[in-house]
């Protein structure tokens, strides 16, 4: 897969009421569970965007692209965002078998698509 | 129903963590985290309550996988492990299974599919406990007699040996190896009835008369009958043949027995297998009534019995492992 190619098929950006909305009623967590839910989420996202991000400035580590493709999926899949965690899937199998494929954009469309979320990262 | 159970979670991403803690805690279970698995076996080596464990498998410096193997070799209590996987890591899911995991959990988490298969665990661990408390009543039994020290040690020993020997030559008893170990688990409740018997009966340094030996011959019945109730209520197999072994341990190969006077197969192979070593070890060791038995003295007796009181096949592992039986005789000696 590759974001290039098309962008318009790219899910809609990661809306915080749509969290807050899963977070309550999946999980049913109280108010104060969601905000540490949603910031623990930022922070776990953060990090693993951060890595991945490093990682690919260096020497393309595949095996590494693969575990942290690995972890985003699995943030993803947790925050309800199944579409998104679907783009970090493709990623983590296309790395896992060798394909060569535009790994940084990938990694940024994720990062945009969580723009908003990543913001409580800090907080 | 679950207050009293501590769960590690184990995964390397702090939002999961986080995810499962609250979760967990909705079920009142109290939920410790570690965020790879040599924190995790660290935390299980020093916390012998934590006995549930739900581990992600791809993690930095120990992975989920080396965790299962390393919980399963270390001879820790049991630990109802649960891993986290995706649908499509099928061979990871496999991998983990044949390490000794015991169930697996879809990410992402459900909260209900997460309570059902934490509920699993916990029956699981339940049956483990009932299983502790009975052999703790076995205990309590063998208390109340003058058979102290190693008793049920060197029966469970001895009826292992005989078991597993007769799994070999007698594919006709039907013992497999597992059952082999089942049979040597039970041994233990062979006399729990004994918990019955008026003191002055069971600790009587002299022969017993008549009236009295009625007496005591009852506790074959009495402690089958309680086993049997504990089975039907709890419906373990284990329990089956710890109903077997305490109710028919004094049948005798030659229908002369008792609680019932079975005859020859129709006695449980279970109970035939522990009436030998019950009695190899009542005639070596030493009670308020008589001296200990040398082991050619016991020998002889055996093998005069061999087809009266004995299942013939019984007699004769005994004698092809006479070695492995002076061997536990010596090693839990008093």
């Amino acid at each position: 897969m590759s974001p290039d190619d098309n962008q318009d098929s790219l899910p809609a950006p990661i809306e915080i009421e749509n969290l807050r909305y899963h977070f309550r009623n999946t999980y049913g967590l109280t108010e104060a569970q969601i905000k540490k839910m949603l910031v623990s989420s930022a922070r776990s996202l953060s990090t693993t965007l951060d890595q991945l991000y490093k990682s690919l400035e260096k020497e393309e580590n595949l095996a590494e692209i693969t575990h942290l493709g690995h972890n985003l999926k699995g943030v993803l899949l947790n925050m309800g965002e199944l579409e998104w965690a679907d783009i970090a899937r493709r990623l983590e199998k296309s790395a896992a078998a060798g394909e060569s494929e535009n790994y940084r954009e990938i990694a940024r469309s994720i990062g945009k698509g969580a723009e908003y979320i990543l913001r409580m990262a800090g907080e | 129903m679950s207050e009293s159970y501590k769960i590690l979670v184990v995964d390397d991403d702090p939002a999961q963590r986080t995810l499962l803690n609250m979760c967990l805690e909705q079920g009142h279970f109290k939920v410790i985290e570690a965020e790879n698995g040599s924190e995790a076996f660290d935390i299980l080596d020093r916390e012998q309550d934590v006995r549930l464990v739900i581990t992600d498998l791809d993690m930095p410096v120990m992975s989920g996988f080396q965790l299962i193997r390393k919980v399963r070799e270390a001879d820790l209590r049991y630990r109802y492990m649960v891993v986290l996987t995706s649908s499509e890591e099928k061979e990871s899911l496999v991998k983990a299974l044949s390490l000794g995991a015991d169930d697996y959990i879809s990410k992402p988490v459900m909260p209900e599919e997460l309570r059902l298969r934490v509920e699993s665990g916990v029956r699981l661990l339940r049956l483990e406990i009932q299983e502790e408390l009975i052999l703790s009543m076995a205990k309590l039994a063998e208390y109340r007699s003058d058979e102290t020290g190693y008793h049920l040690e060197r029966i469970q020993h001895y009826t292992r040996t005989l078991a597993r020997d007769l799994a070999s030559k007698h594919p006709e008893l039907g013992i497999s190896l597992p059952l082999a170990e089942e049979f040597a688990r039970v041994s233990p409740l062979h006399d729990i009835g004994k918990v019955a018997i008026p003191d002055a009966i069971l600790h009587k340094p002299g022969k017993l008369t008549p009236e009295e030996f009625k007496v005591m011959k009852t506790h074959a019945a009495i402690g089958g009958q309680l086993l049997k109730d504990i089975q039907h209520k709890s419906g373990s197999p284990y329990l089956k043949v710890a109903y077997e072994v305490a109710m028919f341990h004094h049948e005798r190969y030659n229908g002369k027995g008792y609680p019932i006077g079975l005859k020859g197969d129709d006695i449980p192979v279970a109970a035939r297998i522990v009436t030998l070593a019950d009695m190899y070890d009542a005639m070596t060791s030493e009670r308020c009534y008589k001296n200990p038995f040398s082991h050619e003295e016991t020998k002889k007796i055996i093998v005069e019995q061999r087809g009266e009181h004995l299942d013939p096949r019984m007699v004769d592992s005994f004698l092809a492992q006479e070695d492995i039986w002076l061997a536990i005789a010596d090693r839990f000696d008093e």
